[in-house]
């Protein structure tokens, strides 16, 4: 897979892009979140995005938002979104401050896949990406991006209070969840 | 002290450096480790001089943005004296005070001293071996 490092601390940059290739990936590394979302502009192969939380300019959670809004399109139609792996150093209730722990807990529910503890152990960061590409795998279609674009959507309207539109979203959703429920069944009775 | 065997039968005696858990952390592979050892020098040369203007400005938001990245290399070869105080430095500063870290600072040097002296025996005998 084509994994993009974005750590602003250069020791620990550089130490998780050689771990990276020494699994065998192709790693690409940003020094901030401004610098990893020009990368992903330009190039609509990267896979996986591993990057820390507290960076100078831009922290990870910040950077996943802005990530979202990149339009990935290639030839064959959109290019799937990439998988967003969050690192810190924080740990909850320990070391950290309380918008700290608030920026962790939306990262998890903002649709990153999954968040490593510094320092990282090899083993936890192999399985997390072996699991990313059997899904890539298996799935054409990007349901992480879209899940998290399902959320994200859902968050906006929690949060506003433009009932009409929220309305509307649910009856969407119920609509295409049916559909789905129909489909699955159906293959189901085929198999 | 701790003392370790390492392959090719270079015996370690060290204070603060844990070579099994940063070897681990390398996948096993020395050359990995030698590598991220000969970085582990020039990263702290550079973050203790950042360090020590940083105390000695009396600037809190800068101790705890030098101590943070100086925790993830230190942090990658021990979690002794160096790693904790250093972490300590970092709360420290967070927390928007700079008392007391003078002599935070002043115990943090002596054992990153000791840990590069450590990290830098084993590459030199490991360099030698090879």
């Amino acid at each position: 897979m084509k994994i993009l490092v974005v750590d602003d601390v250069g020791y620990t940059r550089h130490f998780h892009v050689r771990l990276l290739q020494k699994f065998g990936h192709d790693v690409l590394s940003a020094e901030t979140g401004p610098q990893a979302l020009k990368m992903l502009e330009r190039d609509m192969g990267i896979d996986v995005v591993l990057t820390d939380l507290m960076m100078r300019d831009m922290d990870g959670v910040e950077l996943f938002k802005a990530a979202l809004r990149i339009s990935r399109v290639v030839d064959g139609g959109n290019a799937p979104s990439p998988v967003f792996i969050l690192m810190t150093a924080l740990r909850p209730g320990g070391n950290s401050q309380q918008k700290d722990i608030e920026k962790l807990r939306m990262a998890k529910e903002i649709g990153f896949i999954d968040v490593l503890y510094k320092p990282i152990e090899p083993e936890q960061l192999r399985s997390v990406l072996e699991n990313v590409k059997f899904a890539r795998g298996k799935i054409a279609v990007d349901v992480a991006g879209a899940s998290r674009r399902v959320t994200e959507t859902v968050d906006h309207l929690v949060t506003g209070d433009d009932l009409e539109a929220s309305t509307k979203f649910v009856d969407c959703l119920r609509t295409q969840l049916e559909r789905l429920e129909d489909a699955i069944a159906e293959k189901t009775e085929t198999v | 002290m701790k003392t370790t065997l390492t392959p090719g039968n270079m015996t370690v005696a060290a204070t603060y450096f844990d070579f099994d858990a940063a070897l681990d952390r390398c996948c096993g592979d020395t050359d990995f480790l030698a590598e991220m050892v000969d970085l582990l020098q020039t990263t702290v040369a550079t973050r203790r001089i950042a360090l020590r203007a940083a105390v000695d400005r009396g600037d809190p938001e800068a101790i705890a943005e030098v101590a943070h990245a100086l925790k993830g290399a230190v942090g990658s070869m021990t979690t002794g004296v160096p790693y904790t105080v250093t972490r300590e430095l970092e709360l420290l500063g967070m927390s928007g005070e700079s008392a007391g870290a003078d002599t935070l600072l002043n115990t943090l040097e002596i054992s990153l001293d000791q840990l590069l002296h450590e990290t830098r025996s084993w590459s030199t005998r490991r360099d030698a071996a090879t």
